[in-house]
């Protein structure tokens, strides 16, 4: 029974109140930023990473990187030539195969690779052809093998792209906007309409609305996650896990704009509050915006965790051993909030 | 089955040092129309609240359909409708709209919505946005959502304050059906009229506290005095009112004396209304 009102409630948000400016402000915003960064900086629809490579034997690497369906591979016989797109940005990586490299890897010997970076190529594409380079290194060799690669950064750009150091700022405002904003407003309309009071003169508890206004935010910052992940291809190695992750972000989101929502008696006051406390809200993304600022201020803001495996993954090609603790504390953070909203609407609801 | 609807006991709810509901006591029974007035602040809309599980009592406790409302909040909520005095309805949404998420709120199943409008005579606006409905319309509305799951207990908070006298009518015609239907009417009203017409009972609330409560022909008997109302022609040609009152030992003499010695224009007899009694009962009026 009380799951099916439940239901009733978050589908009537869903359909009724999607007219509301924020759920539309929620779905537009993330992706118009998304769209405008990938527009200016270019990365919308960008072509698979691009690797030169200089063989100064005759390795079969080559010819397995080429094979390999999503990196684009151009082969030149002199290394200046090389260096030269590199640092023109015709190519994000150009490897330089020493003689001799397949006979030293089948023999288990260390083998050391010069590589050049294109300084505004993505993370991404950095971490897709690191990572292609030696499986396929690994395939040829049969075994793992110690592998030097130097690497040279060149051209003109600085070392994070900004394609790639706005991709936070998207991040956290489809999480806030849509997790935290969605259910906040919603709550706030239904007192200012006294909507509220009638819905809870029937069988539905406080607690029952609360529940559906955290769903119906959890609902639309994971969908609205997921599309702005899939439009800036940053699912990185782990899609379920990135998935997964957003639904936990959405989750911490829904339950503070709940809390907020309980507070809160009106829009205006609403749009103050949530003014005042902005900067600690997108705190962690303007960290990543400007990396020369000390990153780990950042993790001292609650919103970090919902913001940093997700960026750890898609843009620094993290691991699930490298976020399990940040992992955990978002855990913790979503306990803590779900008391919190306990505690505040249990109030709200002696108070009548 | 108990025979009480609603059974307050010593209800109190103060806020901060005001006590708004003091000490307050009453029944109604099954099927009985019970009339709550009082004036703005007198503890009304408090009593409902706390009838209606909105708000706890300080002290005291109510029952209704036999189950104490702040233990079974849910259960007894299930059972009753309530029709508040401001307009609390989704606006964004049709009428058909808002009906059909009530229902399901609860768990009506084939809630028959145009019937249900018909009612209320809100038949053929069905689809449109409640947004666009008169005041009138969206009160009948919300005559209409209290009533989707028949409750029991009906609770109708001012229900015709404000409306034309067509959308008054129509409410007043539904409450009268619900009754028959055997539903308990706990009603908030200042209209007297509609109060003396409607309800079996009247209470009057004062300061927060019920100063009387009984039936309006009883509260008459007790409180009220009947009067004798003569328009006379003085002399110069103006009219003047003469006032007999009735049950007197000496009303025979000054009716004759009226009717002998004056030139009597109008007469027409006069009984106290409940507004009359109200104010004799408390002192002022139920602005």
């Amino acid at each position: 029974m009380r799951a099916r009102r439940i239901l009733a409630l978050l589908t009537k948000d869903l359909l009724h109140t999607s007219r509301s400016v924020i759920i539309v402000f929620a779905i537009v915003i993330p992706l118009v930023a998304s769209l405008v960064i990938s527009l200016l900086l270019g990365t919308l629809f960008a072509d698979a990473p691009r690797l030169g490579v200089v063989d100064l034997g005759a390795s079969a690497l080559p010819g397995a990187l080429a094979d390999v369906d999503y990196l684009s591979v151009r082969t030149y016989d002199d290394a200046a030539l090389l260096v030269r797109d590199v640092e023109a940005g015709a190519l994000d990586m150009g490897i330089v195969l020493p003689d001799g490299m397949d006979e030293a890897m089948a023999a288990g010997h260390p083998v050391a690779v010069d590589a050049y970076v294109w300084g505004e190529s993505l993370i991404r594409d950095r971490t897709t052809l690191a990572t292609a380079l030696l499986r396929q290194m690994m395939d040829l060799a049969g075994r793992e093998i110690p592998v030097m690669v130097e690497t040279t950064l060149l051209g003109e750009g600085e070392a994070v792209p900004w394609a790639e150091r706005l991709f936070p700022l998207v991040v956290i405002m489809t999480i806030i906007i849509g997790g935290t904003m969605v259910p906040a407003t919603s709550l706030v309309q239904e007192k200012q309409g006294r909507t509220l009071g009638a819905l809870t003169i029937t069988p539905v508890t406080l607690g029952d609305v609360l529940i559906s206004k955290a769903a119906v935010g959890m609902l639309i910052t994971t969908v609205m996650g997921i599309v702005i992940l899939a439009l800036n291809q940053a699912f990185g190695a782990h899609p379920w896990l990135m998935m997964g992750l957003v639904a936990l972000s959405a989750l911490l989101a829904a339950e503070g704009g709940v809390i907020l929502g309980t507070l809160v008696h009106d829009i205006s006051t609403l749009f103050t509050v949530v003014k005042a406390i902005g900067i600690l809200l997108y705190a962690p993304a303007i960290f990543y915006l400007f990396p020369e600022l000390p990153q780990w201020v950042a993790r001292l803001f609650p919103t970090y965790y919902m913001l940093g495996p997700i960026v750890e993954i898609s843009l620094f090609g993290a691991g699930w051993g490298d976020i399990v603790g940040d992992v955990a504390i978002l855990c913790g953070l979503i306990v803590v909030a779900g008391l919190g909203a306990a505690v505040v609407a249990s109030r709200a609801a002696a108070r009548g | 089955m108990t025979e009480h609807a609603i059974v307050a006991e010593n209800l109190t709810y103060r806020y901060g040092e005001l006590v708004a509901v003091d000490d307050v006591s009453f029944y109604v029974k099954q099927g009985e129309i019970l009339g709550f007035l009082g004036p703005n602040g007198a503890g009304k809309t408090t009593t409902v609240r706390m009838l209606t599980g909105q708000s706890r009592p300080h002290e005291g406790r109510a029952l209704l359909l036999g189950l104490d409302i702040a233990q079974d909040t849910s259960a007894v909520q299930a059972q009753i409708g309530v029709c508040f005095e401001v307009t609390n309805l989704y606006e964004q949404m049709s009428a058909a709209e808002n009906l059909a998420l009530f229902a399901q709120l609860y768990d009506v199943r084939n809630l028959d919505v145009d019937a249900l409008l018909r009612r209320v005579g809100l038949s053929g606006r069905e689809r449109d946005r409640v947004g666009a409905y008169s005041k009138g319309m969206k009160q009948r509305l919300m005559v209409a959502r209290a009533l989707a799951h028949q409750p029991r207990i009906l609770f109708l908070d001012e229900p015709t304050e404000g409306l034309d006298p067509v959308s008054a009518e129509a409410i007043r015609n539904l409450v009268l059906e619900e009754r028959e239907r055997g539903a308990t009417v706990f009603l908030t009203t200042h209209d007297m009229l509609e109060a003396e017409r409607l309800c079996d009972r009247v209470a009057f609330i004062h300061q927060g506290r019920i100063a009387a409560l009984d039936t309006p022909h009883s509260l008459k008997q007790r409180y009220g005095t009947r009067l004798v109302e003569a328009q006379v022609a003085t002399e110069s040609g103006a009219l003047e009112t003469r006032q007999i009152v009735l049950d007197e030992p000496e009303t025979p003499g000054a009716l004759q004396s009226l009717f002998s010695q004056e030139q009597v224009v109008t007469i027409h007899s006069r009984e106290a209304s409940l507004e009359d009694i109200f104010i004799q009962i408390t002192g002022r009026g139920l602005a």
